[in-house]
């Protein structure tokens, strides 16, 4: 097989199975790697945009419960919204 | 393709040792082409802009085509049916290679002249004019979708691939046979619906015709096919007709590997592996189109057919990056094999165009399979945007990313490695 003729040359006394199995599963880490940050990032940026928006709600119902609209108040902190 | 028997035979031509690059490098390159592809739309295509363009006034049947339709499947036909009974029958080519890899190119450069062309399509519009039925006899029932031409669509691959000899001309011509008669009658009775929902090759083509950047409705008008792409119809059965064209396509190449070669396997058990692709690509779509927070139910069970056109370009990248080199040179032997009644040209040589050049159809593959997916990831995230609630638009394309991701890599892998 192609693939692994690049990556050794003892194949003789391994069955091809085998042989077939090992350097793909191997690539497949470095090729998912990115993939697996990008969505590390993702679900990061998205817990914590959910995280200051519950902030928010609760301060709004609070500040509500006063008498002070929440819309003539500055927003506290820009988020991303990456979701 | 085991019918193409000779020096086009496998996937070797323009192999994994052809590439300019290692083969290795290459896998991996594609793999992280599509997360960067991805991490530049989150960050820089915020709004949906790819609002589905199309005017759904399609112009009438043209007759002239009709007639060029009914002489070309005459002669097909005419060559299967009364030619040699050997696999050197023109006819038997002309199926495989210039009707079922044909159609794709014809599709991309000419939309959905299929329509046309189709000599199902004249008998019955011929018929239910002088019935005074043009819309058939029965009303096709709906939540049939695309599930006969799925039928359709698995039959033939299965014949080509999975058969007990996918080479015999007996088989092709039952096979055939039974095509005709069933596109005869269903389309007799259900009318041009029939057509656009049950004919394996008249949805095929129809499907590809959305990625067209030359036609739109059927005129001549060049248009971003992104655009056209999402008027795609959505019904039951979509997902599993575009999971039947990639899962077949991946059992092609894996079938032509050392490791199922040196198997020994009967027709059941490749009949069940072919299955198993095309099932298992349609699955791991469903779960990850369905991967997202913030839907109702009903939501998510729409969100694999909504964004189900995203296949498209991949289906189309794949077919070109396997069959590029069958149907330019295989297809001139098919042609001559056709032309060989007419004695014309008197000395048919064959342009071995591609496999004289390994590296540049070597690097066409790759180009074909990572350009097909980065279409794709772009047309799912356009889609998403408008589908997906704004707290999980990015979050809710995260599985479809991987899944992306694992497609590019397991494709190349069993497109290269044979």
């Amino acid at each position: 097989m192609d693939l692994f003729a690049l990556t050794t040359t003892s194949t003789a006394d391994v069955p091809p199975e085998v042989l077939l199995a090992h350097p793909v599963a191997l690539l497949a880490i470095p090729a998912l790697a990115p993939a697996v940050v990008l969505i590390g990032v993702v679900l990061w940026i998205a817990r914590r945009d959910r995280l200051v928006e519950r902030a928010e709600g609760a301060d709004e119902s609070a500040e509500g419960a006063d008498g002070t609209a929440p819309e003539s108040r500055p927003r506290r902190r820009s988020r991303l919204e990456i979701g | 393709m085991h019918v193409l028997v000779g020096p086009l035979a496998g996937h070797g031509v323009g192999g994994s040792t052809d590439l300019p690059i290692p083969f290795l490098y290459a896998m991996v390159g594609a793999s992280w082409a599509l997360t960067i592809s991805f991490a530049v739309l989150a960050l820089a295509w915020r709004e949906p802009r790819l609002v589905g363009e199309s005017e759904g006034d399609v112009p009438a049947r043209r007759p002239w085509l009709a007639g060029v339709g009914l002489l070309l499947t005459a002669w097909v036909l005419g060559t299967l049916y009364l030619g040699p009974d050997e696999p050197g029958n023109g006819g038997l080519g002309a199926v495989y290679v210039l009707v079922w890899v044909g159609l794709v190119p014809l599709a991309l450069l000419a939309g959905h002249v299929w329509r046309d062309l189709s000599p199902w399509r004249t008998l019955q519009s011929v018929v239910g004019r002088l019935t005074g039925r043009p819309d058939g006899f029965a009303t096709y029932p709906e939540r049939l979708g695309y599930w006969p031409a799925v039928a359709g669509l698995f039959a033939f691959v299965w014949l080509e691939l999975a058969s007990p000899d996918p080479g015999s001309i007996d088989a092709l011509r039952l096979w055939v046979a039974l095509y005709a008669l069933v596109a005869v009658v269903a389309g007799l009775a259900f009318g041009p619906r029939w057509f656009e929902r049950g004919d394996p090759f008249d949805v095929y083509s129809a499907i590809v015709a959305r990625l067209s950047p030359f036609v739109r409705d059927g005129r001549w008008v060049l248009h971003n096919p992104l655009r056209t792409l999402p008027t795609l119809p959505v019904a039951p059965g979509l997902v599993a007709l575009l999971a039947t064209l990639l899962g077949s396509t991946a059992y092609d190449s894996f079938s032509a590997s050392e490791f199922w070669q040196s198997r020994t396997v009967d027709g059941a058990q490749r009949t069940l592996t072919l299955l198993a692709f095309c099932v298992v690509v349609a699955l791991l779509f469903q779960l990850a189109s369905r991967a997202t927070g913030g839907v109702s139910g009903r939501e998510r069970a729409a969100l694999p057919g909504a964004l189900a056109h995203s296949l498209v370009p991949i289906v189309v990248g794949y077919v070109f990056a396997h069959y590029l080199t069958y149907l330019v040179e295989k297809g001139q032997v098919v042609l001559f094999a056709l032309l060989e009644p007419t004695g014309w040209p008197a000395d048919p040589s064959v342009s071995y165009v591609l496999s004289t050049h390994t590296s540049t159809l070597a690097g066409l593959k790759v180009a074909f399979v990572v350009a097909g997916h980065v279409l794709a990831v772009v047309a799912a995230h356009d889609r998403a945007l408008v589908l997906l609630p704004k707290a999980h638009r990015l979050s809710g394309q995260l599985a479809m990313l991987v899944l992306m991701v694992a497609y590019t890599f397991t494709g190349l892998f069993l497109l290269f490695s044979v």
